[in-house]
């Protein structure tokens, strides 16, 4: 900006349709309508097929029966622009209006110490976040009682970005930090849907666990257990077995000593057992006296928490020949989380298959060395549940104990494990035989915090100066 | 009418009235009447938290009957009376008609007479085929559900609490002999136990049931009272709270409140046409020592659950009316035009009374305990506080812009001074509410971060707390575009209230289990009346200028 007067004022003119005001309502009123529509959709869907299509999407047609009773049924659908596209043009708006609006305060040297403030509040913030500082801090004090002491540390580290910008733009330099922390909110959100992993450990009491399933995704694995180290498995992905099911494609890969044909594949099923006189899809493996029961897809409001389930009919063939057709699901299971492998004979060697939930494996283990599910008195109403788990990692030299447990959380080599779940006993009374584990990994975890940091202190900022103002007027 | 007596006098008396009728019920009875009273403050653990047996007569009573005293043709007795009854002279307790049974399908199969309630004598006699139904409509997916299902599980499950309470079999009253150990019913002692001091309990229970059978005022008060001393010795801290919180139900701050707020906005209603100056400090007073009255309250609910004050919808309603009175006094302190004054009182007694309907929700125990993932004092201390004010201010900024509409348009008392003045008032707390709702969104978020690994998750709760960020966000632009002016920001200060109310109740009422709460069909329709009223005087706002009746009809709007 310092070389020359001219050139920012034609930047100014070309941005000044961007960056009005009209455009930021109108867009905060679009948003307001996009928000509400993507929640009345959840009444149908899933949580994660609505995100997908309003707010991780550049477009989405909305149903109108979305906003009316179910009763009615109206088969048309209207174009509304996604979250993608609001947000990005509300970055464009917000860039665009502290272009062409916010002229400096300063000028000269204050601008240039204004700058240099920014710059070094900029390098601290980062500094601080990508530290290990924060989660020290969270550790510390033990989880989330930690956040107070987080905030107030932390703010020390904003403090030259708070000075830089109260020099450099003056009055205007609360509206700044509000705006930046809704620019990092945005973008932090545009990270987390384009590189976050949920993923779930369950473990048995005394068991260890090496890998963490996506239970919105599965894969059809195929299990060769002949190396006497570890077991070789292929994976063939949820995408690829609905595809082979529609067009009647036969899955081969050089890796695989077969190739397997999908007969059927449903997103949602349950299983039921044939009555006599029926034959069943399947002729080898567990579910020869079985057949899948298409469901709908769960809802996101859906108070029980269902998740789908799907289910498939695959036959096996070796050189163009059925081996066997097996019925596969995440139903079979031989404990809960423990999903069956059936056996499928492939020349003198027993491979296994499951449709089971994607799997990612990790290269330390976890053992769960107690489960603890505390009670209210004479209740049966849960207080409190929580791990004690034991981790391994040979090639960090990990072999530690940690406990996590509600809302604290432990977070290890860039991903976070929650207490989520648990596996009950068989019968009511008896002893929980495990835990389940949230895995999350989200690089952009930290944002969230900084805008949060960075939004506070610009709204005490601009209203409190308002309130000051206001104050200063009424005594006069 | 004497000057001074006007203006000082008069609402320093309605002041004192007003602490004397809060006061009141805390006054304790002659000794002479059986003390049913001190019977109901005696400690239980129930329901996964230690209470008095007043609090699970009234919760109980509540669940069955849907209110908290029994009515009679001798007259009416509260929920204590009724419950030492029901252990100690059941068969009189059996003639009450307190179940309610509302549907008419449901008395047809059941083969009722005609009434509003029934006892349960009268249902006993038709238990089969109450027990019938149950097992059908338990068999039901819950999505499949009709109100009929519900219904009949709901009087199935009434009849089976009235069931357990009359031995008083999961009513755990027996204090441990050894510190640490598990309080127990008193239907489990069929043999006095063989531990002295639980026998002197047990024993005790019975002596009271049995003077009270005798109407032996003086035995039932006298070991009532030995039942206190015995128990406090062990157990001196749960003993003390259960005996507050007795009293605490007994005092009901929130039913006299509501009053006292209604009086303050009659008073000031009044004051608009005569005596102005005394009635409005009259209002004024009342309004601090309600408020100081709802502030205890809350409190003592405070120390009474060892929770902050916000836990589940009930509390919310509470701690929204406290709020929105409070920011009405600052308002009015800054601005003195008695238009701030209403609305707090307005406020404070609509939000008691939408706390009072929702009493009824869950378990009828306003201080349950949380699920697991909400047992942290620390969020509920932040983000539902700071979050519920955002909700609190919204409200207020809606209420104000109400009041804005309502005197422009229909009455003559709005002119261009005033017109700024509430402009401004509006501005200011739709400033406040940006602020709170914004970071009471961002600290659940982190919240949910610390919880479940996700800063955000668009499920309804967090959609609907979004929303109000975004509406107030939309009124501060509309303003400093010049889109609003002192009109405009009323009108959408207005449509505020729906969307609060949406994220407030609305949200919950998507998910088709949630159905299962008997109040969410009440809700429903009260929520869409709300929705609808509010509409309605958004149209009224957007009328055009020249139908308005105050002086900001002649205007041209750019000189507004």
């Amino acid at each position: 900006m310092s070389n020359g007067e001219h050139k920012p004022i034609s930047l100014r003119r070309t941005l000044a349709p961007l960056a009005s005001l009209k455009l930021t309502v109108v867009l905060i009123a679009l948003s307001i309508f996009l928000v509400l529509a993507g929640t009345l959709a959840q009444v149908d869907r899933g949580i994660w097929d609505v995100m997908h299509d309003y707010f991780r999407s550049p477009l989405v047609f909305v149903p109108i029966n979305i906003f009316l009773p179910r009763e009615y049924n109206i088969p048309i659908a209207f174009p509304f622009p996604g979250g993608y596209t609001i947000g990005l043009l509300m970055l464009v708006n917000l860039l665009a209006a502290h272009t062409v609006r916010f002229r400096l305060k300063a000028r000269g040297n204050r601008l240039l110490i204004g700058l240099a403030f920014i710059v070094i509040g900029g390098a601290s913030i980062a500094w601080f976040h990508q530290g290990p500082l924060p989660a020290q801090i969270l550790s510390a004090a033990g989880g989330y009682a930690g956040v107070m002491p987080l905030l107030l540390i932390g703010s020390l580290f904003y403090a030259p970005m708070v000075a830089g910008c109260a020099v450099t733009f003056g009055r205007r330099g609360g509206i700044v930090l509000i705006h930046a922390s809704l620019a990092l909110l945005l973008i932090g959100e545009g990270i987390t849907a384009a590189s976050a992993v949920e993923t779930q450990m369950p473990i048995y009491v005394g068991a260890s666990c090496n890998w963490a399933q996506d239970i919105r995704e599965v894969e059809l694995a195929l299990i060769d257990p002949s190396s006497p180290q570890s077991d070789l498995t292929i994976a063939i992905s949820e995408h690829r077995l609905q595809q082979a099911a529609k067009t009647g494609e036969v899955i081969t890969h050089p890796a695989m000593p077969v190739s397997i044909m999908v007969n059927r594949y449903e997103p949602n099923v349950d299983l039921r057992m044939l009555q006599p006189g029926e034959t069943s899809p399947a002729t080898s493996g567990f579910g020869v006296q079985m057949d899948l029961v298409a469901r709908p897809k769960v809802s996101g409001v859906d108070t029980s928490q269902g998740i789908n389930v799907p289910g498939a009919i695959v036959t096996i063939l070796r050189e163009g020949l059925p081996i066997g057709t097996y019925l596969v699901s995440p139903h079979l299971q031989i404990a809960s989380f423990v999903i069956a492998e059936q056996e499928v004979p492939v020349a003198d060697r027993m491979y296994r298959i499951a449709l089971r939930f994607r799997r990612y494996y990790k290269p330390y283990t976890m053992r769960l060395d107690a489960f603890h599910h505390d009670l209210y008195p004479g209740t049966g109403i849960p207080r409190n549940f929580s791990s004690d788990i034991h981790i391994l990692d040979k090639d960090r030299g990990d072999d530690h104990d940690v406990v996590i447990s509600m809302n604290n959380p432990l977070r290890y080599q860039g991903e976070t494990f929650f207490q989520s779940s648990w596996i009950p006993g068989d019968r009511p009374n008896d002893p929980d035989k495990g835990t389940i584990l949230m895995v999350v990994r989200n690089p952009g975890w930290t944002i969230p915090y900084i805008a949060c940091a960075a939004g506070l202190i610009g709204l005490c900022y601009q209203f409190g100066a308002t309130l000051l103002r206001f104050l200063r007027k009424g005594a006069a | 009418m004497n000057n001074h007596w006007s203006k000082y006098a008069a609402p320093a008396v309605a002041a004192l009235l007003a602490l004397v009728y809060f006061v009141m019920p805390l006054i304790s009875k002659p000794a002479q009447e059986m003390s049913v009273a001190s019977f109901g403050e005696l400690p239980a653990a129930y329901g996964g938290r230690f209470k008095p047996l007043d609090t699970i007569a009234r919760t109980s009573l509540l669940t069955i009957s849907g209110r908290q005293s029994v009515r009679t043709d001798e007259g009416t007795y509260d929920a204590s009376t009724w419950l030492l009854e029901l252990i100690a002279q059941p068969e009189r307790a059996a003639e009450r008609p307190i179940f309610r049974v509302d549907l008419p399908e449901l008395r047809a199969t059941l083969a009722l007479p005609e009434a509003k309630r029934y006892s349960i004598n009268q249902l006993m006699e038709k238990r089969d085929e109450l027990q019938r139904q149950n097992q059908m409509a338990r068999m039901t997916d819950s999505n499949e559900q009709t109100l009929f299902h519900r219904k009949v599980s709901q009087l199935a499950d009434q009849v089976s609490l009235y069931q357990t309470l009359s031995g008083l079999f999961n009513v755990n009253v027996i204090p441990p002999a050894q510190p640490g150990g598990e309080w127990l019913p008193l239907g489990m002692f069929s043999q006095p136990p063989s531990n002295e001091f639980q026998r002197t309990i047990v024993t005790g229970y019975h002596t009271a049931f049995d003077a009270a059978r005798a109407h032996d005022a003086r035995g039932f008060n006298r070991v009532v009272d030995d039942l206190h001393k015995a128990i406090r010795v062990t157990a001196p801290s749960i003993h003390d709270k259960a005996r507050s919180e007795a009293a605490f139900n007994r005092a009901g701050v929130f039913q006299r409140a509501t009053v006292l707020y209604l009086l303050s906005g009659l008073a000031l209603m009044i004051s608009w046409l005569r005596w102005r100056v005394p009635l409005t400090r009259t209002a004024a007073l009342l309004l601090i020592v309600t408020i100081l009255a709802h502030t205890l309250g809350i409190v003592t609910r405070i120390y009474l659950s060892g929770r902050p004050p916000v836990t589940n919808l009930y509390s919310s309603a509470l701690f929204i009316g406290w709020g929105m009175v409070l920011l009405g006094i600052v308002l009015e302190h800054f601005f003195r035009s008695g238009a701030a004054l209403f609305t707090a009182a307005v406020s404070g007694f609509l939000t008691l009374m939408v706390a009072r309907g929702l009493v009824t929700t869950g378990s009828g125990d306003t201080m349950a305990v949380l699920q697991a993932v909400l047992d942290t004092n620390f969020w509920l201390a932040t983000h539902v506080i700071i979050i519920t004010l955002g909700y609190s201010s919204t409200y207020l900024a809606g209420l104000l812009g109400a009041m804005y509409i309502f005197r422009a348009t229909l009455t003559r008392s709005m002119n261009k001074d005033e017109s700024r003045r509430l402009g401004q008032m509006i501005y200011g707390i739709v400033c406040f509410a940006t602020l709170a709702s914004f970071v009471g969104t961002i600290l659940g978020g982190i919240w949910a971060d610390q919880s479940w690994g996700r800063f955000w998750g668009w499920d309804p709760k967090e959609n609907g707390a979004l929303i109000i960020v975004l509406w107030n966000a939309l009124i501060l632009h509309a303003r400093w575009g010049g889109m609003a002016r002192a009109r405009g920001i009323a009108v959408l200060a207005v449509a505020g209230n729906i969307v609060t109310s949406w994220s407030w109740f609305g949200v919950n009422m998507l998910g088709r289990g949630l159905h299962s709460y008997g109040f969410i069909e009440s809700a429903a329709f009260w929520l869409v009346l709300f929705i609808v009223s509010q509409l309605a005087l958004i149209g009224l706002g957007a009328m055009p200028r020249r139908l308005w009746r105050s002086e900001l009809a002649a205007d041209a709007p750019s000189a507004q």
